[in-house]
């Protein structure tokens, strides 16, 4: 009877060991943490242009005297991004014969995160991460005649795209 | 070297908040499927200035001609200072099982009450796959 006690003993002891000490048996399971930054790309264009004149009043042009480049800041988080300037084939203001025998060019340069120079507008150029400032020039020329007098503004299109 | 530690802070506040304030269209590119013969595309435009501003929404094909949208949520608006839009946009596939499309979130910007002579557009690739049912 003492020996059956005994036994028994030993095992609700042994039974008591294996259930504490199954939780430290268990398997480490790690929790996964996800997290995602969607690609971004800003524009804000600063300082607008100026068009100077030339002397014989064929061109207008933001690096002719009196001319000023337009700037602006794009801002990418991601290695995505690409940069054109898109010319315009016709002035938003100015007189009637503004557009006639008119031919549109531009061109950038890139400061900041990215370098590059004279760039002609519709080329496409990748961005580094980060703060680019780009300058931009736009010219118009009369192939025949002049620019006769009044207020002229065409607007070219700083543009910020995926690659 | 307590004034250089707030200084570092500082630009570190602005280093991580500067970019999120920045944003301007995104996602810059995505990829979508459609069973239909229209696909949906989804971007989020923000006003990157400190004056209220109007964003057009255009919509190019990958040649860069302006196409038309089968509906859009918000083709013109006037967004406040730093804040942003969910734009939704349905676009037809026009026959093709894959189309490339470009989202542009366009600003004239006014400045102060002056206009700046040219335009900022940031722009989103669409790539949309025609799904088929075997």
């Amino acid at each position: 009877m003492k020996r059956l006690s005994r036994i028994k003993t030993t095992a609700i002891s042994a039974t008591m060991i294996f259930g504490l000490s199954t939780p430290a048996m268990a398997v480490d399971q790690g929790i996964t943490f996800t997290g995602l930054i969607t690609e971004q790309c800003a524009v804000l264009l600063g300082v607008p242009g100026t068009l100077g004149v030339s002397p014989d009043q064929t061109i207008l042009s933001s690096e002719e005297s009196g001319g000023n480049a337009g700037t602006a800041i794009v801002t990418t988080n991601g290695l995505g991004s690409n940069i054109q300037v898109v010319v315009p084939t016709s002035f938003a203001i100015g007189p009637a014969s503004a557009d006639d025998n008119v031919t549109f060019a531009g061109d950038y340069d890139l400061s900041g995160s990215t370098i590059l120079s004279d760039i002609v507008g519709s080329t496409t150029s990748a961005l580094s991460l980060g703060v680019t400032t780009i300058s931009v020039h736009a010219s118009a020329t009369k192939t025949t005649g002049t620019f006769e007098a009044g207020t002229y503004q065409m607007v070219p299109i700083v543009r910020c795209l995926s690659s | 070297m307590r004034q250089c530690w707030a200084l570092l802070c500082l630009l570190l506040i602005w280093a991580t908040t500067s970019v999120a304030h920045a944003q301007s269209i995104s996602p810059l590119s995505q990829n979508v499927d459609s069973f239909g013969d229209t696909f949906l595309a989804q971007v989020e435009i923000g006003n990157t200035y400190a004056e209220a501003q109007k964003s057009e929404i255009k919509l190019f094909d990958e040649n860069w001609n302006p196409i038309e949208a089968s509906y859009i949520s918000n083709a013109v608006s006037r967004l406040g200072p730093k804040s942003k839009m969910s734009i939704t946009t349905m676009l037809p596939f026009d026959g093709a099982r894959q189309r490339t499309v470009y989202i542009c979130n366009s600003i004239l910007p006014r400045i102060r009450g002056v206009g700046v002579t040219y335009r900022g557009e940031a722009c989103a690739k669409v790539i949309a796959r025609k799904l088929k049912l075997d």
